[in-house]
């Protein structure tokens, strides 16, 4: 991989950091349990459509495409089982429902840890492991 | 000149030099750093959407949300 490349390894690597704020606006807007748990269903929804996006354009190819189908395949009812506690949370709170749901959305952020990665990895950024000494040939 | 719109002239001439060149994987690597790039954005911008409906207090529509969450996965598996 050549000088250019690696560089915009790195400032993709940065924008995937920046680029977040929407994220952390959602997840801050969410009060209590039920809430978080419907952030990250739509989390998970907005992930699944980007990956749909990106493999109908042929940038998801290959094993890269075939391990992220593996991802979604076992998330999926993870996900769903999240909807469940939640909704079964909403309509009686106590302390079962609420250690069911606190459980499903622990299990949940595994889930999307792992989408999350696998189409970080469409850009290279999670592969590659990239040094500013690669990036500018000299030392940082 | 934010440093996305920067970003994406960057991957723009990379393209286009490349692809004159004959240096197919170095496109290939190139486009898809844009897409993966995108598809950070596209989550940003979802989720933002969401924070905006929770903040001004619409209900959640779980129904609705699993729906759309089947129907994602379901044409993603099928890829």
């Amino acid at each position: 991989m050549n000088r250019l490349t690696r560089l915009a390894a790195v400032v993709a690597a940065m924008l995937q950091l920046a680029a977040c704020s929407g994220t952390i606006d959602a997840y801050e807007a969410a009060s209590g349990l039920e809430e978080t748990a419907f952030v990250m269903n739509q989390h998970y929804l907005a992930l699944v459509k980007e990956a749909n996006r990106l493999a109908g354009e042929q940038l998801l190819t290959g094993s890269a495409l075939g391990e992220a189908q593996m991802i979604v395949r076992k998330s999926r009812p993870l996900l769903a089982t999240l909807s469940e506690a939640a909704r079964a949370y909403e309509a009686v709170a106590n302390a079962a429902t609420e250690g069911d749901l606190r459980d499903a959305i622990a299990d949940a952020a595994v889930a999307l840890s792992d989408l999350i990665d696998a189409i970080r990895a469409v850009g290279g950024t999670a592969a590659v492991p990239v040094e500013l000494d690669d990036v500018y040939g000299v030392a940082a | 000149m934010n440093i996305s719109l920067i970003f994406d002239l960057v991957i723009a001439f990379g393209v286009q030099l490349f692809t004159s060149q004959g240096q197919d994987d170095v496109v290939d690597v190139l486009k898809k750093l844009k897409g993966a790039k995108d598809a950070g954005a596209n989550v940003d911008a979802h989720l933002a959407a969401v924070a905006h409906a929770l903040e001004t207090g619409e209900p959640l529509d779980w129904e609705a949300l699993d729906a759309l969450i089947d129907a994602e996965v379901a044409e993603f598996l099928e890829r």
